[in-house]
């Protein structure tokens, strides 16, 4: 299976999975009354993480593997 | 037939302390481990046994009862599967450690959460926690590397730290309240103490560094039951304690994000996990301050669910690291077809703590989210989302990289049974929990609340798959950004190190130069009594001259003879030492004591 293969089914996953709940939208909860809320957010909570963790790590928090020693 | 009922409640602590006193009389062979094996089960029998609303207790001295045995349904779930998955790791690391010290620590660990986990009082329960403190200690020190010595030590400081703060919160609240059994505690400084004691055990941000600095360096088998006991004791003693504080929950909150983001910059497989721990007990912790009834059962089904999938993940690393010998991302890869058991059941196990459908951790993260929906915290919702998103990710990161990733250099063979055993029941479990969530409900403390939940509403199903389709598109497509890299990430522990070296070097210099000093004064002075009393006369004397020759020394022309004298004088001292005769000695003796007689009968005391 190769890379384009992956990504395809993603994609296709996600649009199937918007498309049910624009048919069929009634949740309680906050984000489930907006339909693809959660790929959105899931989106940019993915960039914030990797953003923050990796900003964080390489210009303050590591250092060589011997550091501590 | 036994009559169930007539069995009288033993409190299961006992079972595996008095066990663990047995284990260094049986040698290295088959009787340890057939014994093990036994106790494990005796262990799990007599916890099933319990009966809810039941209890055991003595009194040590009038109106003060400590109570070794408190059953009630939040109690029970902690002793099922403190004893489940303690059975688990034995089995797992019966082939795999050697030294019986480490079985007794182990055991004595295990024991001891059971114990603090059933216990009713505040006393019993720090008693225990002690006993955890220093059990587990051993289960670090025993993989006897120079890192893990150290690092032994930080992860004891911080404990004892801990337990003091315990201890005084318990006494505080004993002489505000003459109660010592647990429950909630009203607001001072014992509240404070105790949140402090609890807060170092659940990994509270920023008192958590013991935990990523601690199991990475544990032993194989040793950091099984790390990952299940001390953090998920703090959450159970929390539930007991402080259920429904408000800034409790938002603790939860920033421990789920701090872990993950935290975790996702390590390259060690068990500093990763460990980061995880901090992360999976931020839901935990955010289920018991939300504080309403589906929030402590999400907070408790957390814990239940987590640690199948966690005790399972480090079974797994633990399996890899034995297998290979290697702990870091960067030096592994390619261990899917060399070892294809460990490799599905860590999968399972990857999947579960990611919270995808049809697996346990879905279950109760739903639950602790949707607690915190319907008490209006969005804010706290939102967070715990996003923590799920990036807990997906670092495990999408920990199986590629372990298992998927082309390695040709890797070396590695499937483990024995033993340790496959334990990893595919669990495994097992982490699925069945996750299809047929109703059977971890019907032992939850509120189950009928928890009946009506259900994880599975189509709105929310999509709506994470959504997420997870999303977390998994962007780590294929940002996936450069993850390889691992081989260095040390600090934490907050850098602060506590560079404290913790101050503090030495303010030992090692200001405070030994001040003693110095006080030091040599004092040997002078003590050096001029004895000068003094080897011939107090002839001293005397030379004192005598030494003050007449300084005084006199501006006016006196003959000052050169005298300080001729003086040298002279020193020189022969002590010289001829002036004897007394008896007589003499008795009647200076006599004429004091009649002095001192004459004093008491004027005065009546000595000084007045």
């Amino acid at each position: 299976m190769g890379r384009k293969h992956l990504f395809g089914i993603l994609y296709v996953c996600l649009t199937v999975s918007v498309l049910a709940e624009v048919v069929n939208f009634h949740g309680h909860d906050l984000w489930q009354t907006i339909p693809g809320f959660s790929a959105l957010y899931g989106f940019i909570g993915c960039i914030f993480i990797i953003a923050a963790s990796k900003a964080l790590g390489h210009y303050w928090l590591q250092k060589e593997e011997d550091y501590y020693d | 037939m036994i009559d169930i009922g007539s069995i009288p409640n033993v409190p299961p602590a006992l079972i595996y302390l008095a066990g663990a006193a047995l284990i260094p009389l049986l040698g290295t062979g088959r009787a340890r481990k057939v014994y093990l094996i036994v106790l494990a089960v005796l262990g799990l029998i007599g916890v099933a046994l319990l009966r809810p609303q039941t209890g055991w207790g003595f009194s040590v001295l009038p109106g003060f009862e400590l109570t070794l045995l408190h059953v009630d349904s939040l109690s029970l779930i902690m002793g099922y599967i403190f004893a489940l998955i303690g059975g688990a790791a034995i089995l797992y690391s019966v082939n795999i450690v050697k030294e019986s010290g480490e079985f007794v620590c182990a055991l004595l660990y295990l024991g001891s959460a059971l114990g603090a986990v059933f216990a009713g009082d505040f006393f019993t329960l720090y008693i225990f926690w002690e006993i955890m403190a220093f059990s587990s200690l051993g289960l670090i020190w025993y993989s006897r590397t120079e890192r893990a010595t150290n690092a032994g030590m930080r992860y004891i400081l911080f404990h004892l730290l801990g337990g003091c703060a315990l201890l005084g919160g318990i006494l505080i609240h004993y002489m505000d309240t003459g109660s010592i059994a647990v429950g909630p505690v009203e607001l001072g400084i014992g509240y404070v103490l105790l949140l402090i004691g609890i807060g170092v055990n659940t990994a509270f941000i920023p008192l958590h560094t013991w935990l990523p600095d601690s199991y990475p360096k544990a032993t194989i088998a040793g950091a099984v039951f790390l990952s299940v006991y001390t953090t998920k004791t703090g959450v159970y003693v929390l539930a007991r304690t402080f259920p429904g504080v408000e800034a409790v929950a938002y603790m939860g909150g920033v421990m789920c994000l701090y872990g993950v983001a935290f975790a996702l910059l390590q390259n060690d497989v068990r500093k990763l996990l460990s980061y995880h721990i901090v992360s999976q007990v931020g839901y935990m912790v955010a289920g018991i301050g939300i504080g309403t009834y589906i929030g402590i059962n999400g907070g408790i089904a957390h814990v239940f669910n987590h640690i199948l999938y966690k005790a399972l993940l480090f079974m797994c690393m633990g399996a890899v690291i034995y297998a290979t010998g290697k702990n870091n991302l960067t030096e592994l890869g390619g261990l899917a077809k060399k070892m294809p058991i460990t490799t599905i059941t860590c999968v399972i196990a990857a999947l579960s703590i990611s919270g995808v459908m049809g697996f346990n951790g879905y279950v109760s993260k739903s639950m602790v989210i949707h607690a915190a929906e319907l008490e209006g915290m969005h804010i706290l919702a939102l967070a715990l989302i996003v923590g799920s998103v990036g807990t997906f990710l670092s495990f999408l990161k920990l199986t590629y990289f372990t298992f998927f990733r082309r390695n040709d250099e890797i070396e590695a063979k499937e483990v024995s049974l033993p340790m496959l055993i334990p990893m595919s029941v669990t495994a097992f479990l982490c699925v069945a929990l996750g299809v047929y969530p109703q059977a971890l409900y019907s032992i939850l403390p509120y189950k009928e609340i928890a009946m009506h939940f259900n994880p599975y509403a189509l709105g929310h199903t999509i709506g994470t798959l959504e997420l997870l389709l999303m977390t998994a598109v962007g780590f294929f497509t940002l996936q450069f950004l993850f390889s691992p890299h081989e260095r040390v990430t600090r934490d907050i522990d850098y602060l506590y190190r560079k404290a913790g070296r101050g503090f030495i070097w303010f030992c090692e210099q200001p405070l030994v130069t001040v003693a110095n000093f006080i030091d040599k004064g004092l040997l002078k002075l003590a050096d001029a009594v004895v000068w003094f009393s080897r011939n107090p006369t002839a001293a005397s004397r030379i004192m005598v001259v030494m003050i007449g020759a300084v005084v006199t020394r501006p006016f006196n022309p003959t000052y050169m003879r005298y300080a001729r004298d003086l040298e002279e004088l020193k020189r022969s001292y002590p010289g001829e030492v002036p004897k007394v005769a008896i007589g003499t000695a008795v009647l200076l003796a006599l004429v004091l004591f009649t002095l001192y007689l004459i004093i008491y009968l004027t005065h009546g005391v000595l000084w007045v």
